[in-house]
């Protein structure tokens, strides 16, 4: 498998652990996706995406379709990171955050939304 | 089920991405084959029982109680099938609820894939799985059972009249005292007497309490 020169780098934050391995799963045989990191907390998150420098972290959506907290401060810090936000336990929500209090529609939470979310297709396919 | 059978699963969720990626990961073992749907309907459960599935994995347990007549359907047409559950809810009770309606393999959300994928191969064994915290539980469950609720109540219980019993499977349903008395061609006021004496003969203050004794008490809900 070739790897791409300049490719997408990806942070796996998300909870709970099956999800994480989902994610880990639909995105570790892309040879233009390279995961930088994987971890558990928002603590470790924060301190993850300093020392890797991500182009996108992956997290878990909380109840009431919110962001964990730390994605804030993150997103304050790093306004070019994107933040994609998938929901485990719903039908067809994953947000993608492109900066502060700005995100995208819900689109549809499946292989190809994930991957067209962290390639910046502008044809993601709605829910 | 034999060494070197192939396992055929079954995977209910509505959330694309798990059921994809799961069916994946799945694909990726020489002995299990995959079949996905997004909801406990009755063509699923149709193909369920055409196909020869042996373990149906479920990701929510809402689903799966929500469906409990279905799921009790597919139990009796398909004696053979294994239900395992991949929920988030740690809750006791509900997966209590989960046993009773036949579950045997119970795995939480923090569980990594190769856990959900060793409890797949646990039930088609015909053997169940579930964190060792809800095994506690479920034990505990049993010997207070063999203790008995008091003997007087467990009589009690025993003496609901038919027409009382009858009543019972309709409050596990949520119904009304309006509703039951349409139901059952009674006025209102007769079905309150009667939830009455069943919260009497029950011994508790509310009518789901009521159906969890008679639940816990073994009558079929």
């Amino acid at each position: 498998m070739s790897v791409a020169l300049n490719p997408i780098r990806v942070l796996v934050a998300n909870r709970p652990r099956l999800m994480r391995d989902i994610v880990l799963a639909t995105i570790s045989d892309q040879p233009d996706i390279e995961i930088v990191g994987e971890v558990n907390d928002e603590q470790e998150m924060a301190k993850a995406v300093e020392d890797t420098h991500p182009d996108f972290v992956i997290v878990a959506l909380r109840g009431g379709d919110k962001l964990p907290d730390v994605c804030y401060s993150i997103l304050e810090r790093h306004p070019q990171m994107r933040i994609i936000a998938i929901a485990s336990d719903r039908a067809s929500t994953l947000f993608c955050w492109t900066s502060l209090n700005i995100h995208s529609d819900r689109i549809e939470t499946s292989e190809e939304g994930v991957l067209r979310a962290l390639r910046g297709k502008p044809e993601m396919p709605r829910a | 089920m034999t060494i070197g059978d192939t396992i055929n699963v079954y995977i209910i969720s509505r959330n694309r991405l798990l059921r994809e990626s799961l069916a994946r990961i799945f694909k990726k073992q020489n002995d299990i084959s995959i079949l996905t749907g997004d909801a406990l309907t009755s063509a699923t459960l149709q193909e369920i029982c055409d196909s020869g599935v042996d373990v149906v994995l479920i990701d929510s347990i809402n689903a799966l109680l929500e469906e409990a007549e279905k799921v009790r359907e597919l139990r009796r047409t398909c004696p053979n099938l294994n239900l395992v559950v991949v929920c988030m809810e740690e809750n006791e009770e509900t997966f209590l609820r989960a046993v009773q309606l036949g579950v045997t393999g119970y795995v939480l959300k923090e569980a990594s894939a190769m856990d959900v994928t060793a409890a797949v191969r646990t039930a088609a064994r015909g053997e169940a799985s579930c964190p060792p915290r809800l095994c506690h539980y479920l034990i505990e469950f049993v010997a207070r059972q063999s203790d008995g609720l008091p003997t007087a109540r467990m009589r009690e219980l025993m003496n609901l009249t038919r027409r009382e019993q009858l009543l019972i499977p309709l409050l596990a349903r949520g119904l009304t005292n309006k509703e039951i008395a349409e139901k059952l061609n009674l006025s209102e006021q007769t079905v309150k007497n009667y939830v009455h004496r069943i919260l009497r003969k029950t011994g508790v203050q509310d009518r789901l309490a009521a159906v969890e004794v008679c639940r816990t008490a073994g009558l079929n809900l």
